[in-house]
């Protein structure tokens, strides 16, 4: 594995120091839209490269630098209260899980599907933020919160992406992360220890973003108009179909 | 150090004051009515209900959206809407070219939202610009101005921690709070934990700081609270050397403590009634005061200030300086942490703060204030169109100067804090002209026939229903008088064994009533072989077989599908495996010296004749008399040796005097004991001229004097209901939260009594032979009528009962079929039978929240004649006092019913009002979260204070208010001056008319007039509806 | 059959979702439409439950290709029924109790969901289907207990309990990964057989692969049936709704006894792991009913009560008598949520008897009973510990022979009474009535108590674990030393009167000399019962503690 073509490779399936060029890009770009297609689109280049380059073993210190990277970017998300960075933080945590399984050699086209099952979650997200954007003026958590009363189908929306994004069951998240800890356990079980720890932290994080976003008493929001019926219908058909498409996920089920 | 002692008691009187605004809190065994803001009733209602909502942080008023659908619901006279704003409006002159009604009147009734938002950084230019749609430049706040409002917000109103928490973002209010609940619980604990806090006879300070210094090492790292708490001080020189430390000035103490009780104003309530009743068992025996509610509080402040905010300034002097110095950062600050941060910038102000270079600080200030100042002016115009396009004033709006939308602001802002008075006024004058148009002043002549039963029933709203249907169904007469009878009682219940007060809380009783079982266990005897006694010990006892079904059915879940799938089946079957209570006597006779003498000795006998059989198995036909009368001699030390008892067993010296010796300690047979049980038996029942008093002083009150029927009812009122923490609160608010029954039976048992009869005749009131009073009990949950002491009623009456009874179970059947629709989840008309076995399902239904809607919707308060409301539907929204002026020429008795049950009905009322409009902080919140706490209060959730007044189901239906939030509308059937020299002369009432507490209306059936006290002047109004032209004469008796 | 195992499983999920679309316009009949549906399932699981009455044999069905299999057996059927039945109650009771509640078609779409995941979890027959229902009840009972959305603090215990629960799922998910990796199938049956066929096969890091699993799955069901050291969170889930606390207590927390039934296959190929089970279970129940002692409010007494019941149940299964732990964890949870569909009466017994002594008067006049002398505490200790050991050998007389030999029997029996005792604690306050009475009544009521625990954990065993050989297999897995096991004995007899003295100390508090060095001694033990072990502030301190680091990390590498 040459290790040019290993940088390359690992500035899309974010490393620790690399993920600075992805962090910074996210940033800066600022409508939702193309934000989201970044996160889709982002790990396939990766894992594009990865396939045009000569097959080689993934070194065992990249696994392990990708993992403790993950885990990293897991633990400075729970402090986070902005919404956007949360995104990339756990966009640079799910895809760095990767790693363990491309040093497996799993399948290149399952990698391609657990990273579609880690992006979409987070690009409804951004939809999302940009949905609170829009009515509060920005996605911020613990600044107003209270959601639930006021705009019911916001709140939910935004609760069931969230959850999404965090690898609750059924969602295509769930079973990457399971297929990557028991592809990582035989040989390496602390690493595999450090995976649950990364979605350990991934739920703490999502749950402190959520108490932020929608609980609270709400006489403090002022009347905006609530989620029409078509958009939460967009949100929860996309993750209906995630959750299809989950279930019949290779890799972890094959 | 130790204080002086001017210092301590400073401090002692400083937290006296403190606690003055705190409103009591009661336990809830017997949960007690009362105004949440009783301290600030020396103001009038618009400015204590401002330093309340300020104080306790709360909502004094509905918000407007509460009132806009009053107003759809046709619950606001839209004319006293208009009026109130031409009064507002009338010392302000007018804006150019805008019609100020106009927009005001749209304001309240179209716009949902305030109309005046934010801290006011934007002046009035930026808003003109704004509304032109031009950018907003102009010079930033200068330095001053910021550390002003920075210190008024942060320093002169708030403690330390406070203003730490809204610079900081610590959260050491919150856990400060969860420290000192917990210390509470530990003390306050009444039985509820097994292993309770060591040491609380020592005061709740001295035990707390002996729990607090063991586990200061472990506790909290940084909490060095054992060096805050050296060993020989009191509370109050912790307290002066907490304040000292914070830096606090000494002027400001008071303020800054009344801040920290009304934090905890629960547990500041129940520790400040606690302290003053004397009669309390758990006060007695573990005492506590606000001081050292003070002193534990501050002290855990200091230590968790000093624990979490290690690096910034944690006293009153560091803040000064950080204000005065870093006052760019500060202001930030507060702006991040107090949630007023602009949105948009909230990400890189949390950022910038974090990283703390002041360069970078100061830039994102300037470019902060400049978009804060924006969006205000935005945000401001926007509103202002808003309310413009609803009064069609677009245009006028937008040629406004700066000047004059200044002033129109001004005028909004000012308005939009006094709106809450005018929409409340609006909705009383709506009351006020339902009642007058429902009401007949015009007595009819009373037709002098025999009415088959009279009732006097309590002056409790839910009584109304009940006695309209009463009269409704055959020939009876009902009147209101307060729930106790005017007989406060202090009642020793059969199988409880300590003192209850039967009374309102204002008064003490001095009269002590004892219950005794009529059947005195004379079965106790006949249990003859040895199987027998252990059998029927079993049973005898409370429990009995009742405990084999419990440990069984716990464990297999008889009660949990039980209870829930059949709660009425289930119960009754319950209920009938529990001991019957066997039928009682009450002792309420005073006993003479020599009276009380024989009861005592007739007492010892049979403990002695007890003591033999126990000591040495004797049966009862073995026992002679005069062995137990010797026995008493030698216990009480008269005689020496017990030769007859030594014969009939022949025992020898050692074993008589050892059984004598037990019988004086053991068996309490000695002249000590003696002694005392004769002075608690002179406390106990009443003396004859007692009753006479009582019982004249009630009959008087109601005017009922003359033409006694046959039957004359006295119904106290209780509820039943399961799994409901606020029991207490469905019984009779004037029994002290306990059922009415006993004062019935005592005012009964009173006025039955032939000498009390003959005095009274000898005062003018003629009881004819053949009247029997009956004890009754209203059941408001199930609205059954059930009549006591019916083993006393003579013959003669015993051919009526069926009459009567089928009369009572006609009223309460109607009454339940009216009321029941209020309590389904969809309105639908009911049969009589089918509300029944409704009111019957939720009193027994363990998962019913609302098993009765109780008091709420009360809204009058009508002291006067039956005739006066017999033919007006109140739907059970009124206090009903039966009052007849004509027999009170001195007003004494008016004066008796505006001391007590006036001042009840308006706690009663404030209650309702202040838990309606903010159920979150003067109510306490839904039921479904509530978590019952030292057998005496209720928490919601794992912990908070201890919440006080009612909870969202007594008086919220699905969201919305049911109880209408008005005050208590006073009406007085009398001459005008009659009823107002009376008023004039009870200062309590005197006050809370003047200062708007209560509404008040004098009706005069002479003149046919009602005049109306609104802000401080009489206005005198023809009666509406029939005017009569002869006012009806009756015959003034003797 | 398949469709009746796997109805009983999507009933609820149906009207879950039934609920959720139309319950808008139904307003109250969602609840009618919920309560139903669950009476439906409870009637289902009726059927299959009487299906493996009857002996028919085992089976399983699987939806998906690899996972998704729903298994028909004995446990699965018998916990189906259970928590289909507690479910049904809660939803009646909540029909009206939550009515004023905002969110009310919410909340019964969380209870259809949470019955649901349950049942599917009862009866998951591959770890995958197992780690999925397993890691959402977590889920939906974080959204159950923060159904008061205005509420932050709510949500803030709630999270304590989604935290504690994820950790739980942690040591599952890679013991779920070793036996994939040692036998490359998700199916529980064929892993349980392979198991069966040669334990000793695979190892891992050198330990015999069942000790590590077994190890694991322990972890996971410490983390869920809230034992010493990872309970924090039970005692504070009192901010949720009081159903919601009927139905965690009776039906969710006892996960974790009916995860070490399920994989009673592996646990019986280990050595030491059930001793260590049983360890932590004793300490848990010690503690957990200590602390109960010390509760100043209903709630937070029966969350604490409840850890210790978990205690014992873990202990039951740490000396082998697995069966018992689930009849144990079933009359638990029908005690348990009686006591909190109930818990708002304690006003109402509060009001008959609010602790205030008689008055001499009263007892002299009306009662005529002599002074009420004071009991000798240290007679009345004694008989409340030598009678329940009477009945215990006296129960056994009723029961087979062979049965006493285990050892583990004799320590359950004699823990059987604690049950007992915390019965009475739990029901009757010990000082209102006279002496010879309550003596009497502990005496009738715990001889009920024993000779049921006894006569019904003997049938458990025959239903759930028909074949003999596999349950000496157990007993055998979790035989100690004879030494050790006395010592046991001891140990927990001296606590039991230990907590005797304690009560003694807490009722006289006097201030005599002696008194005052032991009331020091006693208040600093009462310090750090009354602080919980500091474990809540500990933990809080290491929360707080993280988020600083995070954030302080945030600030440092803000580029990357």
């Amino acid at each position: 594995m040459g290790t040019p073509g290993l940088w390359s490779v690992a500035i899309f399936l974010p490393l620790f120091p690399l993920s600075v060029i992805f962090n910074a890009l996210f940033a800066r770009v600022g409508n939702a839209p193309m934000r989201a297609i970044i996160l889709l689109a982002w790990p396939q280049v990766g894992l594009v490269l990865f396939g045009i380059l000569p097959p080689g073993r993934v070194a065992g210190g990249v696994v392990a630098l990708a993992v403790l990277g993950s885990l990293l970017y897991a633990f400075r998300a729970i402090a986070l209260r902005d919404v956007d960075r949360w995104t990339g933080y756990i966009a640079t945590s799910a895809w760095a899980l990767l790693w363990p399984a491309l040093a497996h050699h799993a399948a290149i086209d399952t990698l391609r599907l657990y990273a579609l099952g880690f992006s979409v979650p987070l690009a409804l997200l951004v939809l999302v933020a940009d949905a609170l954007k829009r009515r509060f003026g920005a996605a911020y958590a613990g600044l107003y919160g209270g959601t639930v009363r006021m705009l019911p189908r916001l709140a939910g929306a935004t609760a069931l992406v969230v959850l999404a994004a965090v690898a609750v069951p059924l969602f295509p998240g769930f079973f990457a992360l399971v297929a990557v800890m028991v592809t990582t356990i035989p040989e390496q079980p602390w690493l595999a220890v450090c995976v649950g720890l990364t979605w350990l932290l991934w739920t703490w994080g999502g749950i402190r973003l959520l108490q932020g976003l929608i609980v609270g008493p709400g006489e403090a929001v002022a009347p905006v108009a609530d989620l029409s019926r078509v958009e939460f219908g967009f949100y929860v058909l996309t993750l209906a179909l995630l959750i299809a498409g989950a279930l019949r996920l290779p890799g972890v089920t094959a | 150090m130790s204080l002086r002692l001017g210092q301590t008691l400073k401090i002692r009187a400083m937290a006296y004051v403190a606690g003055e605004p705190i409103p009591f809190f009661w336990p809830m065994r017997s949960f007690i009515h009362h105004n949440p803001l009783h301290g600030l009733e020396h103001h009038p209602f618009p400015e204590a209900v401002a330093r309340g909502e300020r104080l306790f942080q709360a909502r004094g008023f509905l918000p407007r959206s509460g009132y806009q659908r009053y107003l759809r619901l046709g619950k606001v006279d839209r004319a006293a809407l208009g009026a109130g704003v031409e009064a507002f409006l009338a010392q302000r002159e007018a804006v150019a070219g805008i019609d100020l009604p106009k927009w005001i009147l749209a304001l309240m009734t179209r716009m949902d939202r305030p109309v005046v938002a934010g801290s006011g950084l934007a002046r009035e230019a930026d808003v003109v610009v704004a509304l032109r749609g031009g950018p907003i430049r102009g010079t930033v706040p200068g330095a001053d101005h910021v550390r002003a409002r920075l210190r008024e917000e942060l320093l002169d109103s708030r403690p330390v921690y406070e203003a730490v928490d809204l610079l900081f973002g610590t959260g050491v209010g919150a856990e400060l709070d969860e420290l000192v609940i917990k210390s509470c619980l530990d003390f306050f604990d009444e039985g509820q934990s097994v292993w309770s806090m060591p040491g609380r006879e020592r005061g709740f300070f001295a035990a707390w700081r002996e729990i607090a210094r063991r586990s200061g090492r472990l506790y909290l790292r940084g909490l060095h609270i054992g060096r805050i708490l050296r060993d020989e001080e009191g509370p109050e020189a912790v307290i002066v050397r907490v304040m000292e430390t914070l830096g606090v000035g000494e002027g400001r103490w008071t303020t800054y403590f009344t801040r920290e009780l009304a934090r905890l104003h629960g547990w500041a309530g129940f520790i400040r009634w606690r302290s003053g009743a004397r009669h309390y068992y758990w006060a007695q025996r573990y005492p506590a005061d606000l001081v050292d509610f003070l002193a534990v509080r501050l002290a855990l402040g200091l230590a968790l200030l000093g624990e979490r905010a290690r690096t910034g300034p944690t006293t009153e002097p560091e803040l000064e300086r950080f204000i005065e110095d870093r006052w760019r950062e500060a202001y930030l600050r507060h702006e991040l942490f107090s949630g007023a941060v602009l949105p948009a910038m909230a990400a890189r102000v949390e950022r910038t703060l974090a990283a703390g270079r002041p360069a970078r600080i100061e830039r994102l200030y300037e470019e902060y204030v400049a978009a804060k100042r924006a969006e205000e002016a935005r945000d401001q115009a926007e509103r202002l169109q808003v309310l413009a396009a609803m009064s069609d004033g677009q245009e006028a709006l937008s040629r406004l100067s700066a000047e004059d939308l200044g002033r129109l602001v001004g005028i909004l802002r000012d308005f939009e804090r006094g709106e809450g008075m005018i929409w409340l006024n609006a909705m009383e004058n709506r009351a006020v002209e339902r009642l007058l148009g429902g009401i007949r002043p015009g007595a009819p002549p009373a037709d002098g026939k025999r009415p088959f039963a009279q009732a006097l029933f309590c002056i409790d709203t839910r009584s109304e229903r009940i006695r309209r249907h009463l009269e409704g169904v055959g020939d009876y007469e009902t009147y209101g008088i307060a729930g106790f009878f005017g007989v406060p009682v202090s009642f020793m219940e059969l199988g409880k064994g300590s003192e209850v007060h039967l009374c309102p809380v204002l008064l003490t009783p001095k009269n002590l009533v004892m219950e005794i079982a009529v059947a005195q266990g004379n079965d106790d005897v006949t249990a003859l072989t040895v199987l027998e006694k252990a059998f029927h010990e079993l049973k005898e006892s409370v429990l009995s077989p009742f405990v084999t079904v419990e440990a069984i059915g716990l464990l297999f879940g008889f009660d949990m599908v039980g209870k829930t799938l059949l709660p009425e089946r289930y119960n009754r079957w319950r209920k009938r495996l529990h001991q019957r209570k066997p039928r009682t006597h009450l002792l309420l006779d005073k006993l003479s010296r020599e009276q009380a003498d024989s009861v005592i000795r007739a007492v010892q006998r049979a403990v002695i004749a007890k003591a033999i059989a126990q000591e040495f198995g004797l049966e009862a036909e073995q026992i002679h008399d005069a062995v137990v009368r010797e026995l008493r001699e030698v216990a009480m030390g008269h005689a020496q040796g017990a030769p007859k008892l030594a014969a009939m067993l022949g025992l020898d010296a050692t074993s008589e005097q050892a059984f004598i010796g037990r019988l004086r300690t053991v068996y309490r047979i000695n002249p000590s004991v003696v002694r005392l049980q004769m002075e608690r038996l002179g406390r106990l029942g009443f003396s004859l001229d007692e009753q006479v008093v009582f019982v004249a002083q009630a009959l008087k009150a109601i005017g009922l004097t003359e033409n006694f029927s046959r039957f004359v009812l006295l119904v106290g009122h209780g509820s039943t209901s399961e799994n409901n923490p606020y029991e207490s609160a469905l019984d009779c608010g004037a029994c002290g939260g306990n059922q009415g029954l006993v004062n019935a039976r005592v005012l009964a048992q009173m006025a039955n009594k032939p000498a009390v009869r003959r005095r009274l005749r000898e005062q003018g009131i003629d009881i004819p032979e053949d009247t029997w009073f009956f004890p009754a009990l209203h059941d408001t949950t199930t609205d059954e009528l059930r009549l006591f002491d019916l083993d006393r009623v003579p013959a003669s009456h015993v051919v009526y009962m069926d009459r009567l009874r089928k009369g009572l179970l006609a009223a309460s059947r109607l009454c339940t079929q009216e009321r029941m629709p209020t309590l389904l989840p969809s309105p639908a008309s009911l049969s009589p039978a089918a509300a029944s076995r409704y009111a019957a399902r939720n009193a027994l239904d363990w998962s019913q929240v609302r098993p009765e809607w109780g008091l709420a919707g009360n809204a009058y308060f009508i002291i006067g004649r039956r005739a006066l409301t017999q033919s007006f539907a109140l739907e059970g929204r009124a206090f009903l006092h039966s009052y007849d002026y004509r027999i009170d020429p001195k007003r004494r008795l008016l004066e008796t019913i505006l001391t007590g049950p006036l001042v009840v009905g308006q706690w009663i009322n404030m209650e309702h009002y202040f838990s309606t409009v903010d159920n979150e902080r003067f109510g306490s919140g839904s039921k479904a979260y509530h978590n019952v706490a030292g057998r005496f209060g209720v928490m919601t959730g794992n912990l908070s204070d201890l919440r006080t007044g009612l909870p969202a189901q007594t008086v919220l239906d699905r969201g919305f208010p049911y109880h209408e939030p008005l005050r208590l509308i006073t009406v007085i059937e009398a001459p005008f001056d009659h009823a107002w020299r009376a008023v004039e002369e009870v200062s309590v009432v005197k006050y809370l008319v003047r200062n708007g507490w209560i509404r008040l209306l004098i009706v005069d059936p002479e003149r046919h007039c009602v005049d109306v006290y609104e802000d401080a002047a009489w206005s005198r109004r023809p009666f509406p509806g029939t005017v009569q032209s002869q006012p009806a004469e009756e015959s003034v008796p003797s | 059959m398949k469709a009746l195992v796997v109805a009983v499983a999507a009933v609820p999920f149906a009207s879950a979702l039934l609920v959720q679309l139309f319950g808008a316009r139904l307003r109250r009949g969602a609840a009618r439409v919920s309560v139903g549906a669950v009476a439906l399932t409870f009637v289902l699981a009726a059927a299959t439950l009487a299906l493996a009455l009857d002996g028919h044999a085992p089976a399983q069905f699987a939806l998906a290709r690899q996972w998704g299999i729903l298994l028909f057996d004995p446990l699965s059927t018998l916990m189906a029924v259970v928590i289909s039945g507690i479910s049904l109650v809660v939803h009646v009771y909540s029909v009206r109790y939550m009515a004023e509640e905002p969110g009310y078609a919410r909340f019964f779409v969380l209870l259809d969901l949470m019955t649901g995941t349950l049942l599917v979890m009862v009866a998951a027959g591959d770890l995958i289907t197992l780690l999925a229902a397993w890691h959402l009840i977590g889920v939906l009972l974080y959204f159950l207990l923060g159904h008061d959305a205005r509420s932050r603090a709510a949500h803030r215990y709630a999270s304590w309990t989604l935290i504690t629960y994820r950790l739980g799922d942690l040591p599952l998910v890679l013991a779920a990964g070793l036996l994939y990796h040692a036998y490359g199938t998700w199916s529980l049956p064929k892993i349980f057989a392979a198991i069966g066929t040669d334990p000793r096969a695979h190892a891992v890091l050198g330990v015999p692969l069942p000790e590590v699993v077994a190890a694991l799955v322990a972890l996971a069901a410490f983390a869920r049936s809230a034992q010493f050291l990872l309970h924090t969170w039970l005692p504070y889930t009192m901010s949720g709704p009081t159903p919601v606390s009927a139905l965690m207590h009776a039906g969710i927390v006892n996960a974790g006894g009916f995860l070490i039934n399920r994989f009673a296959p592996v646990f019986v190929h280990t050595a030491d792991v059930l001793p260590g089970v049983f360890i932590v279970g004793l300490i848990t129940a010690l503690i957990g009913s200590s602390l109960m002692l010390t509760q100043n409010d209903i709630k937070k007494s029966l969350g604490y009560s409840t850890m210790g019941q978990m205690g014992f149940m873990i202990m039951e299964c740490g000396v082998g008598a697995f069966a018992l732990a689930i009849f144990h964890l079933i009359s638990h949870g029908l005690f348990k949520g009686t006591l909190f569909l109930g818990a708002g009466g304690v006003i109402h017994s509060a009001r008959e008897d609010d602790g205030v002594p008689k008055d001499d008067l009263y007892t002299f006049v009306v009662e005529k009973r002599p002074a009420n002398q004071r009991r000798p505490w240290i007679l009345m200790a004694a008989i409340t510990l030598a009678v329940p050991v009477v009945i215990l050998m006296a129960a056994h007389f009723l029961v087979s022979q062979d049965y006493f030999q285990e050892q583990g029997a004799i320590v359950l029996l004699f823990f059987g009474w604690i049950t007992g005792a915390q019965l009475i604690f739990a029901t009757y306050r010990m000082r209102a009535q006279n002496f010879w009475r309550l003596v009497v009544l502990s005496v009738f009521s715990f001889a009920i108590v024993i000779v049921g625990y006894t006569l019904i954990s003997h049938a458990f065993d025959l239903f759930l674990y028909p074949d003999a050989s596999f349950r000496r297999g157990l007993f055998a897995a979790a035989d100690i030393g004879a030494v050790r096991f006395d010592a046991l004995v001891g140990l927990v007899t001296v606590s039991i009167v230990a907590g005797w003295v304690f009560t003694y100390y807490s009722e006289q508090g006097r201030g005599r000399r002696r008194e005052v060095r032991a009331g020091r001694w006693w208040s600093t033990l009462y310090a750090l019962g009354s602080r919980e072990f500091f474990l809540t502030d500990l933990y809080t301190r290491l929360a707080r503690a993280l988020e600083a680091a995070a954030t302080r990390l945030n600030v440092w590498l803000r580029w990357v």
